[in-house]
């Protein structure tokens, strides 16, 4: 029996002989083979062995056996890593692989770019056609045909730039809504994204922003439907754990009207700063358009419906990327600006 | 809008604790923005949308609850006092001159009230709210106000010039020094209250010293009126001052409870003032109010919500809310509006109220069934992803600048007088006129980037400009790119990134290849000051300008307040959009043997490379594939003048091989025909 231990002690000192030796992956597989072979490995071969000396010697040298393999397969491990690791640049004329890499070089989209684009392309999925008009817009567009008169007390909501009497700069891609229907007969499913200003400059408030807002016209368009519609997108916009909550709300262009709260992305409603602990976040504004709106642009509300919604991309890239000024945007520091890409 | 949720309490009987009530007040469209505690006081923060007046007040919250099956409402208590010795009449006249600003005038009359504070739980409750305690007349007037949402004020009426009160318009040059201690000037936009001389009071907004309650006052008139919307919220724009009674006049108050609140008050200063009530209260009301009565059709809830709701509910809702039920019709039902929601005047309105008690998010979730072809991308949305993806791939960052900049940002790009759509009520200077290029904000950009250490700079911009055209803009599609020139930065084994004007003209290339599958810019002299004259190019297409390539000039980096070289381009989109999606066809190639051929020469440095490229063209050589300019010298070894342009030409036939003296005789006479027309020596 003392041969055999003896043996495997030989075993042992051969092997990390053998394993010093060794250079490259194939010697190393070479070895492998050699000690662990499942037909002829070195290891087998004294596992049978095993099996004629005496019984009551047999467990102690069962776990010398063992304690062998294991030794080895360490010993292959390590020398692996250690051969993995060090490559070409072992060789003369290898070459060192782990210097830096060198990529042509590769410029970015604005991140509201980048954000605005993933709105336009849920609601492309969903049919929707994209509409625009201009900025520099007359009062009507952008204030009499939604229902905002002169001295409509919302106006104050909006401080508006002028740049006459009658020509703002619009203060919501809203204005495309009224181009659009005077220009088209229902049905119809749109959305218009673009730049908006308001007067109106701080840590969340740009005077230049960008919207997009949809409209959707029909006979039998309900606020069922505008529900299924902002579920289905902020679903995708957020993700499908998203849930949304509705608030009834007050805007002059639609009726009924809702503020619409999607869960917290950062805590996922349990309460957090972002939220204020209420474990919700307001997205977007949206509601059934208003009568007057219709016959603003000449529609039958008693036989058309629509809904109507908007939301601030400024907003929904801040959440998304976890930005809290809005300046970051457009100071355009490219420190920033190179972190989308 | 801060509510003190124990004061609530005074008007509804609820299992609700405040989390419930917050809840339930959000889903109905009166959002809690915070809930604030302190010990046993709890206050909610209510975001009361602008048509909501009705709600700005406890029993108008304690309504909302009990409609929506939240708990019941507690009645507050009529009116205890015994009215006592000369009738309201004889102790003060009022007069309503303005007929149409000001719609119900009552005025009560309290006497022998002794100045003193308040009881303690009054105190307390106006605490709770944020309203600080002055004196017994004057908290009640406050507490009414929170309580039923009208807004009273109380004079003092020992200063009642001639025991009168004339509601008129101001007189132009009137002034009067407001409670809150300011002289204000007024113009007969402005509603007053004014005794037999002077006013006393801007009506619905704030009273005035000459007529406050001091605390000898003994004698007092109650006010509780209903001054006209419009007009309320123009004096108070126009003079900066807001108050809880603004706030309700501008939205909206209730003609109907005038006199009920003025009640109110007489009664709890009865109760706390020991006042006596002057018999018959005056009751101006020229303006009578008559209840709109709304027709709500039996199918119209379904057609608009999607959502079946039952009658009972409608009519329970409904009622709740104030509403009463005149009949009903074949149609639906006709409902009578309460003078208290004045902003429901349509069928949409009564919609909106049974909905937001049912609760939006009861209702399921559907999707319209409308059938749309689907989306077409607009051209100019075409043509602004093409510049995107091109500058973006070429290493260059998109920034997005604001539209409007300051009118010498714009002269320094632009510097032909030029028009510009200018903002009358701008933030400053520097924003009030829209940009009439790109370059003119991204400049902005760049400084501060460059101020900021980013040397790397390679930004670019695709827009709208703004042109003045009629009253308003011609809103052009532009673009705008600009680089600090030279090397941007170097990797360790030398490979250089490098910008100058002919990596941004490479890119100008590839741009116009994607859309246009050719060049077709060319370029001129370039007659804009923004760019170094010698270095740099007016695009022209169709022989117009449409854009400027190049160096900026010293006097541009010197308005932006920049040490660095830059080179820059400005397009104008407008020619590319519409133009055709290019559609690519494969051409055959050949696969006969190539032969290259290299020439080098010597001309005039002062040939324009186009004009070489044109002429070898014109040649029409045959075989001839292609040929490129793979080296340009000039310095030493050159003669002054000179320069040195070595060119490749290969050729290639489509279906035979092609020898070599027939190679060497076609690109001799090409040699020969060049070195002829431009006055070349092969080197």
């Amino acid at each position: 029996m003392s041969d055999l231990k003896a043996q495997i002690q030989g075993i042992r000192d051969a092997f990390n002989q053998a394993l010093g030796q060794v250079e490259g992956l194939k010697g190393l597989e070479e070895l492998r083979n050699h000690y662990l072979g499942r037909k002829r490995g070195i290891i087998k071969d004294l596992l049978t062995d095993l099996r004629s000396a005496p019984k009551e010697l047999r467990p102690e040298l069962g776990q010398a056996v063992n304690r062998l393999k294991q030794a080895v397969e360490a010993g292959l491990s390590e020398k692996l890593e250690a051969l993995k690791s060090n490559v070409s640049s072992s060789k003369e004329d290898g070459i060192d692989l782990t210097l830096p890499g060198i990529a042509p070089e590769l410029g970015s989209l604005h991140p509201l770019n980048i954000v605005n684009r993933d709105l336009i392309r849920i609601f492309e999925r969903m049919g929707y056609e994209v509409a625009g008009a201009s900025e520099i817009e007359t009062d009507f567009y952008n204030f009499e045909a939604l229902g905002l008169t002169k001295d409509h007390p919302a106006r104050d909501m909006q401080d508006t730039f002028y740049v006459s009497d009658e020509v703002v700069l619009r203060t919501h891609t809203s204005n495309v809504q009224i181009h659009l229907m005077q220009e088209k007969k229902p049905p119809f499913k749109a959305i218009m994204p673009g730049r908006v200003y308001r007067k109106d400059a701080d840590i969340t408030h740009s005077p230049m922003f960008h919207q997009v807002e949809g409209l959707v016209v029909g006979e039998d368009i309900t606020f069922t439907d505008l529900k299924g519609t902002l579920e289905h997108f902020l679903k995708k916009l957020f993700g499908s754990d998203t849930k949304m909550r509705l608030r009834p709300s007050y805007f002059p262009f639609t009726e009924p009207s809702a503020e619409v709260d999607v869960t917290c992305i950062m805590c996922g409603g349990k309460g957090c700063r972002v939220c204020k602990n209420s474990g919700w976040l307001e997205i977007l504004g949206a509601g059934m358009v208003d009568p007057v709106v219709f016959q603003n642009v000449g529609y039958d509300p008693e036989t058309v419906s629509g809904f109507a919604f908007g939301l601030g991309v400024e907003r929904v890239a801040m959440l998304k990327y976890g930005i809290s000024d809005i300046r970051m945007f457009f100071d355009n520091d490219l420190r920033f600006l190179s972190q989308f890409n | 809008m801060d509510f003190s949720v124990n004061w609530l309490r005074k008007y509804i009987e609820t299992k609700l604790d405040a989390d419930g009530i917050a809840e339930v007040l959000t889903d109905q469209g009166l959002t809690v923005d915070e809930i604030r505690r302190d010990g046993d006081s709890i206050v909610l923060d209510i975001d009361v949308t602008t048509n909501r007046p009705d709600a700005m007040n406890y029993v108008g919250l304690a309504r909302e609850l009990a409609t929506s099956g939240n708990g019941d409402m507690i009645p507050i208590p009529e009116p205890s006092f015994t009215e006592s010795g000369t009738v309201t009449e004889e102790n003060v006249a009022v007069e309503i001159q303005a007929p149409d600003l000001c719609g119900r005038y009552v005025a009560r009359y309290v006497k022998n009230v002794k100045i003193g504070p308040s009881p303690e739980w009054m105190q307390e409750l106006l605490q709770e709210a944020g309203i600080r305690p002055i004196s017994n007349v004057v908290d009640i007037t406050n507490y009414v106000l929170w309580e039923l949402g009208h807004p009273l004020h109380a004079f003092d009426s020992r200063f009642l010039q001639g025991k009168q009160i004339v509601i008129r318009r101001a007189v132009a040059g009137e002034t009067m020094l407001t409670l809150d201690g300011v002289e204000r000037k007024l113009t007969p936009e402005d509603l007053v209250i004014a005794d037999g001389e002077r006013p006393v009071a801007l009506a619905g907004i704030m009273g005035g010293e000459n007529s406050e309650i001091r605390e000898d006052t003994t004698d007092v008139v109650i006010e509780s009126a209903w001054f006209n919307p419009v007009s309320v919220r123009k004096t108070s724009k126009r003079l900066a001052i807001h108050t809880d009674s603004s706030h309700r006049f501008e939205r909206g108050a209730d003609i109907g409870i005038a006199l009920k609140a003025a009640n109110r008050a007489a009664d709890l200063m009865a109760q706390f003032a020991g006042g006596e009530v002057a018999p018959k209260p005056i009751d101006a009301f020229p303006m009578p109010f008559a209840a709109p009565e709304i027709l709500l059709k039996s199918d119209s809830l379904k057609r608009i919500l999607g959502v079946e709701i039952e009658n009972d509910f409608v009519e329970k809702t409904l009622e709740g809310l104030g509403f009463s039920k005149v009949q009903g019709t074949k149609d639906g039902s006709i409902w009578q509006v309460p003078s208290n929601r004045l902003d429901v005047t349509r069928e949409i309105d009564l919609i909106e109220e049974v909905a937001r008690i049912y609760g939006y998010n009861r209702m399921p979730s559907t999707l319209p069934g409308v059938e749309s072809p689907g989306r077409e991308t607009s051209p100019s949305e075409l043509i602004f992803n093409q510049v995107e993806s091109v500058f973006s791939a070429g290493g260059f960052y998109e920034a997005i600048s604001y539209s409007f900049c300051s009118p010498d940002d714009n002269l320094a790009i632009l510097p032909k007088k030029m028009d510009m759509v200018r903002i009358s009520n701008p933030l400053g200077e520097n924003t009030s006129v829209m940009r009439t290029s790109v370059l003119a904000t991204l400049m902005s950009v760049a400084a501060l980037n460059l101020k900021r250490g980013n040397l790397a700079l390679k930004l670019f911009e695709a827009g709208r400009v703004y042109l003045p055209k009629g009253a308003q803009a011609d809103e052009r599609v532009s673009m705008a790119a600009v680089a600090v020139k030279g090397v941007q930065s170097r990797a360790w084994n030398g490979r250089e990134i490098v910008a100058d004007e002919f990596t941004m003209k490479g890119l100008l290339n590839r741009f116009e290849q994607s859309v246009s599958g050719m060049s077709r810019i060319t370029y001129g002299a370039c007659d804009s000051a923004a760019f170094n004259p010698d270095k740099s190019a007016a695009l022209l297409l169709n022989n117009h300008t449409i854009g400027y390539l190049g160096q900026l000039s010293g006097q541009v980096l010197s308005h932006f307040d920049i040490d660095y070289p830059l080179v820059a381009l400005e397009l104008d989109l407008s020619d590319f959009v519409g133009e055709t999606q290019r559609t690519v066809r494969f051409k055959p190639f050949s696969m006969m043997p190539l032969t290259q051929r290299d020439s080098a020469f010597l001309l005039d440095r002062r040939i324009r490379y186009d004009e070489m490229e044109a002429f070898l063209k014109s040649l029409d050589v045959p075989y001839l594939k292609n040929f490129r300019l793979f080296d340009r010298y000039e310095g030493k070894g050159v003669p002054a003048g000179k320069v040195s342009i070595a060119i490749n030409f290969v050729f290639q036939a489509d279906n035979q091989t092609l020898n070599n003296e027939e190679v060497n005789e076609l690109h001799q006479k090409m040699v020969s025909a060049f070195i002829d027309k431009f006055g070349a020596v092969l080197r």
